[in-house]
């Protein structure tokens, strides 16, 4: 890699991270309606401005803290909200393990900041990165860093003016989610058992939608297909 | 304002966290056939999940979503550029819904 170095907080390719913060541009779209609706919902349920606009510099998943304010404001006990926040964020242990197999043994920015950044969306695009031959956690890292300002501000916004700004819902930008998971999906989807495990995972999350949240659906459904795919796989290798 | 949201917000904040650092923490080292096989279907089965329950649904929805998603896809087929698939795709639907309301 080309890319200058920066040598101030963190060591890492910054052309790299430029291309990683680039590349989920488009979702900007998406994820400020989608902050502005759970800083709305969190002022509504009796969140102070302070803990609306800390969650989402400290927690930074989306999904969960709109979970996380429904049940702060129900009164929920703290260990069935930690307890739900923890299936909520449970595929980010998969997303980890996956791109785990991909990054180097050593890598910069290291793990543990490399950790904080990781979501559907940087996970969505990194591995795809690394599918396609490319790929670094310099990208990784621009990838994740790249929604943060827009995803701040629009809390931000939606804690202070937050009636004014019109429904994401009507708007319907958070088609954009669905669009770029599938231009990411289509290019993988190469052999018979690569269209079987992706099949089954949407119809497992098709059931699973409908009884349950966006977080414990992906973590479900991905086991299920992924375990589906390593035991055919394992059956053709056998059969050899 | 509820003083005892503080520690839950907190505490939330280092589970989440703790979530996003597991898999990257186990350090590199040879997986067993059958799990190496699982994570390499992890992106299929996770970007499949996370497209289908948000564009198979009911009501007025339905067609702009279907149809969208279609025309993307076979965007993404042929041009292969994802913002372009984005870009149409929403443009489909966001002409759909137009129609249909």
């Amino acid at each position: 890699m080309t890319g200058s170095k920066s040598n101030i907080f963190l060591t890492f390719d910054r052309a790299e991270f430029r291309r990683g913060a680039v590349a989920v541009l488009p979702l900007w779209m998406g994820a400020f309606p989608f902050a502005v609706a759970y800083a709305i919902v969190a002022r509504a349920k009796g969140l102070s401005a302070l803990e609306t606009i800390l969650m989402s510099l400290t927690v930074s998943a989306g999904a969960a803290q709109l979970a996380i304010v429904d049940l702060v404001g129900d009164n929920t006990g703290a260990a069935a909200i930690l307890g739900t926040v923890l299936l909520l964020n449970l595929r980010h242990v998969l997303y980890g393990l996956s791109l785990n197999e991909v990054l180097p043994a050593r890598t910069e920015p290291p793990r543990p900041v490399l950790a904080h950044v990781i979501s559907d969306e940087s996970y969505g695009f990194t591995i795809r990165d690394y599918l396609d031959g490319r790929g670094s956690p310099a990208f990784l890292f621009g990838s994740g860093v790249s929604i943060f300002p827009s995803f701040y501000l629009a809390t931000a916004l939606g804690t202070v003016i937050g009636q004014i700004i019109p429904d994401s819902e009507r708007l319907g930008l958070d088609f954009v989610f669905p669009l770029s998971f599938l231009a990411l999906l289509l290019p993988l989807l190469r052999k018979r058992t690569d269209f079987l495990v992706g099949v089954v995972a949407a119809l497992i999350a098709l059931g699973l939608s409908r009884v349950t949240s966006g977080g414990l659906t992906i973590l479900g459904s991905t086991i299920g297909a992924a375990t589906l795919g390593a035991a055919l796989r394992l059956r053709q290798e056998t059969a050899r | 304002m509820n003083i005892s949201n503080m520690p839950v917000i907190l505490a939330t904040a280092v589970i989440t966290y703790l979530t996003r650092y597991t898999g990257l923490s186990l350090g590199k080292r040879e997986p067993p056939p059958f799990i190496r096989n699982f994570l390499s279907y992890i992106p299929i089965a996770a970007f499949a999940a996370l497209v289908a329950p948000d564009v198979v649904q009911g009501g007025d929805e339905m067609f702009p979503r279907l149809l969208g998603a279609g025309i993307a896809a076979l965007i993404a087929y042929r041009v292969g550029k994802l913002w372009v698939c984005i870009a149409v795709g929403m443009k489909v639907y966001w002409l759909l819904r137009a129609l249909s309301f």
